[in-house]
């Protein structure tokens, strides 16, 4: 083994240590406290409340439409499923994403145990 | 709700990444917050998934291993597909991006990259000895750099920063895309990919500094990500980026090291 090589060696260990320790801190507040940040989360206030969906606490300043309807007619919108808002947030995944999830792991697991046996052969 | 359906879509800009609240479909605060620790924990895991898989086809060379692989490279595409949406000129998004699944797609992907990322080491490898130590190691301080760059705060991303980063890096993706279709058409690679003149250099120089800077949005995405205290599995979408950017990374020096040392 070469000098150089041992050299290169000990740059990339001591670059990946550095790296992975570095990642843990905080940026520094010149980073942190600008203006023309990028936003990536969309949210102006730090903690949203949970119960309270984004885009209704958004739109607090909007005035909401009154509507007027007779007791009798209203329709019971208790028991009528909340439409899910555009940017509500997602919980669960779509059946039909999950069935390619399901797909690509499965594919995964035959390509790693076909490499077990490949390994086993060789 | 505008009456203007493209406002509504993209906000002020048409690019989607440039209008603002990027991941406003993910922006759900429940109890389980991220942090920068676990956003690293889930890196290194990454990581090493990717570096086990890497190991497997690197010391196997058969022709099943490069049956393995091309099926580990096509699982991982799906994946980070999957979480990271489809975006298309003109056309808009055809999948949305789903950070929520990272938890499930960055495992998959990463151990399915590092199918790709072996075989690709070894076959350099064997032409030009060493030159994979030497790549991973400049990976590594390249990143390292990025990273004392971006939290000290001499490298700040902003909106601007980001359209010219991801204007050019949609330009690398279209030229190796028109790569793609000339190879398959003609038999034939791109000169200025191969190349190991000036002209050639110079290009992969360019993509490296591309790559590199996607880094500094990898890491504001997990700092801001940490310090509004997002989901959990932001902590998974920010390392699986992380991981996809530091390969990209990767696979760009080797290339660029290969063309240094054939001249």
């Amino acid at each position: 083994m070469s000098a150089s090589t041992i050299l290169v060696g000990v740059l990339g260990a001591a670059s990946a240590f550095m790296f992975f320790y570095l990642l843990r801190f905080k940026a520094s507040a010149k980073q942190t406290n600008r203006d023309d940040r990028i936003n990536w989360y969309g949210a102006e206030s730090k903690v949203h409340d949970p119960k309270v969906p984004v885009d209704q606490s958004r739109d607090v300043d909007k005035p909401v439409p009154e509507i007027h309807e007779p007791e009798d007619r209203a329709p019971d919108r208790s028991a009528r499923p909340q439409a899910i808002p555009s940017i509500a947030p997602v919980q669960a995944s779509s059946p039909r994403m999950n069935k390619w999830l399901i797909a690509a792991a499965v594919v995964l697991i035959v390509v790693l145990l076909l490499s077990f046996y490949e390994s086993t052969n060789a | 709700m505008s009456r203007h359906a493209a406002l509504d879509t993209f906000g002020r800009s048409g690019n989607p990444l440039i209008r603002s609240n990027a991941f406003d479909s993910t922006a759900a605060f429940g109890d389980e917050k991220m942090t920068l620790q676990g956003a690293v924990n889930k890196t290194s895991m990454l990581l090493a998934m990717t570096v086990l898989t890497a190991g497997l086809s690197w010391n196997i060379q058969t022709p099943v291993m490069g049956l393995i692989s091309m099926l580990g490279i096509g699982a991982a595409l799906i994946a980070a597909i999957s979480t990271f949406g489809f975006y298309f000129f003109f056309v808009g998004w055809i999948l949305k991006p789903r950070p929520h699944l990272a938890p499930k797609t960055a495992p998959i992907y990463a151990l399915g990259m590092g199918f790709a990322v072996g075989l690709i080491s070894q076959t350099f490898e064997a032409q030009f000895p060493g030159i994979v130590l030497e790549a991973v190691s400049l990976t590594f301080f390249v990143a390292a750099s990025m990273l004392l760059a971006y939290k000290t705060g001499i490298i700040k991303p902003d909106r601007n920063f980001l359209l010219m980063l991801f204007a050019a890096t949609m330009g690398v993706v279209l030229t190796y895309l028109a790569n793609l279709i000339y190879t398959l058409v003609t038999g034939n690679v791109f000169f200025v990919l191969t190349d190991n003149g000036w002209m050639g250099i110079g290009f992969s120089l360019l993509v490296v500094a591309i790559a590199a800077l996607n880094l500094v949005l990898d890491f504001d995405i997990i700092e801001q990500g940490a310090e509004r205290g997002a989901p959990k599995y932001i902590e998974w979408f920010g390392a699986m980026a992380l991981v996809m950017t530091l390969i990209w990374l990767y696979l760009e020096i080797l290339r660029l090291l290969a063309k240094l040392r054939s001249r």
